[in-house]
């Protein structure tokens, strides 16, 4: 299709990122996304608990995710800021009780 | 898009149709059509892998007749280290330097005394950290055409310098028009093969607008004339023309060779096109860290596993090693910046986006859809009945119009069966 290697790289790492963390903190959730000639965008809506204090989230090695969690290998507190690394826009609406979404762009 | 030329060529009266070629092919160039294999000109990279695989040697290798050397005035053999893998207990690269005169060459220019000044511009190159690391080799022509259709994002990392062949090429016309007083165009330079990729190299270049190199013989049609001759000579004592290269050019006929060149031990080395396109698709997705250099070899072995030689690749790298032992590091330490006519690309590689859809994104998406949704109505046994190497290749086929999604056995059938039970309904009610 001609979409740049490492555009899809950016890609699929902002992505897993972000399925990992809807499926640690939110049971699961939705996501879109959009191919454009010039961009990707990414969507990832989940209905989970929500993020109290999304400056803290952001921050490398912050993780409120739980022992079993961890004991798997998870739960690093890189998920945000890896997605925010790989990502060339990224912004975060989020409700505590609510849910969480999450709007990623990967520019070529 | 400008005309292709390829040594790998199809014999079509011996063509049988099959489709070992197909499946085997790396950038899935071939297709069989009316019960014969045809190459796709434009993807076809000169890797000859179709030549190893055919069973009825339907796929060939067209290289220069070995009566080349009689239509210039000085003819110059370049023969490249791999040749001298070819023979039996051959511990003295001298004899095959005779034999090649005697043959009826003017000269002999060894390709290894080029490979040693191409690893010492490398190495320079390096020191200077003006490369995007990791360097990846630029000596290979096949691998070097597969990055070039197949890793857009990789071609940064080609080492911009001449594969030792050119070189040789170059340095030898330049040396004997000095010596004889011949204009260059009255001198022939003329490589000894181990492969078609370099056939098609000095052909289509990449990096240059014309090789020096004016013709290509094959291994496989000198080694039976030079064999002959090199006994003749040793037993008359008449070895007379001494090899100028060591150990590092000499290398470079198997792979490791050129990474060992280097003095670097931040290298990785891969052989045989499968592993080759392996290591550049985890390049492509950053999955190696800490190595400056990769050398890519599309043969198994390097050029010993090219398909024009005659010896096992295996048995050759043995050869190789023992004729190596005796030999000094390097016989050539040039001061690279007076090489740099020989040695520097005067034009960049370029992407040349054969697999390419569509070269509007929005079109190649709604084409990729379609792909999807024809792959869908595909078998997936990626028989190749159809001709083409996988159901998918098939379906992009048709969407680029080149195929019928009737060309698949089992959709055929399954349309003509349904049109029988239908029939038989018919009947029934009648």
């Amino acid at each position: 299709m001609g979409v740049p290697a490492d555009a899809i790289r950016r890609v699929s790492i902002c992505l897993y990122e972000g399925e990992i963390n809807m499926v640690i903190h939110a049971n699961g959730g939705d996501i879109d996304v959009l191919v454009y000639p010039d961009r990707i965008e990414m969507i990832l809506k989940d209905t989970g608990k929500g993020i109290a204090n999304i400056e803290q989230a952001m921050q490398a090695g912050w993780s409120t995710a739980t022992e079993k969690v961890h004991s798997l290998g998870f739960g690093a507190g890189m998920g945000l800021p890896n997605m925010k690394t790989n990502s060339d826009e990224m912004k975060i609406d989020s409700t505590v009780g609510v849910g969480t979404t999450v709007y990623m762009t990967v520019k070529f | 898009m400008a005309e292709f030329f390829h040594s790998v060529r199809l014999d079509t009266e011996l063509c049988k149709g099959c489709i070992n070629c197909i499946k085997r092919c790396p950038t899935e160039a071939i297709r069989v059509r009316n019960k014969k294999a045809v190459i796709l000109p434009e993807r076809c990279i000169d890797c000859g892998e179709c030549i190893r695989i055919c069973p009825h040697h339907a796929k060939r290798a067209v290289c220069d007749p070995l009566s080349i050397i009689g239509q210039f005035k000085y003819s110059i053999a370049l023969p490249p280290p791999s040749l001298m893998a070819q023979f039996n207990n051959l511990e003295d690269v001298d004899i095959v330097l005779s034999a090649l005169k005697e043959f009826g060459f003017d000269d002999v220019f060894e390709v290894s005394r080029a490979a040693e000044i191409v690893s010492a511009a490398t190495r320079e190159l390096m020191e200077k950290g003006e490369l995007p690391l990791p360097v990846i080799s630029s000596a290979c022509p096949a691998v070097t055409r597969l990055i070039r259709v197949r890793f857009p994002g990789l071609i940064d990392h080609v080492l911009p310098l001449n594969a030792p062949i050119e070189v040789a090429a170059r340095m030898a016309k330049k040396e004997a028009a000095a010596r004889t007083g011949l204009p260059e165009s009255e001198i022939g330079a003329i490589f000894i093969s181990p492969c078609p990729a370099k056939v098609t190299a000095t052909r289509m270049p990449i990096g240059i607008e014309k090789s020096a190199v004016d013709g290509v013989v094959a291994v496989s049609d000198v080694y039976p004339k030079l064999f002959p001759l090199m006994s003749k000579l040793v037993s008359e004592g008449r070895v007379t023309t001494p090899s100028e290269a060591g150990r590092i050019g000499i290398s470079w006929g198997s792979s490791s060779g050129e990474s060992s060149g280097l003095l670097n031990d931040s290298y990785l080395a891969a052989d045989g096109i499968e592993n080759v396109i392996r290591v550049l698709e985890d390049l492509e997705d950053e999955k190696i860290n800490g190595v400056e250099f990769i050398e890519l070899n599309a043969c198994s072995g390097g050029c010993v596993g090219g398909v024009l030689n005659v010896e096992n690749p295996y048995i050759a790298e043995t050869k190789l090693k023992r004729i190596r032992k005796t030999l000094p590091i390097s016989l050539n330490h040039p001061d690279i910046y007076e090489l740099h006519e020989e040695l520097g690309w005067d034009t960049a590689m370029r992407f040349v986006p054969v697999m390419e859809l569509d070269s509007n994104m929005m079109a190649a998406m709604q084409k990729m859809a379609r792909i999807d949704e024809i792959v869908d109505q595909l078998e997936g046994l990626d028989c190749g009945s159809c001709g083409a190497p996988s159901c998918r290749a098939l379906a992009e086929d048709v969407v680029r119009g080149l195929a019928s999604i009737e060309d698949c056995v089992f959709y055929f059938r399954s349309l003509h069966q349904h049109d029988k039970t239908e029939e038989t309904k018919k009947e029934e009610v009648e």
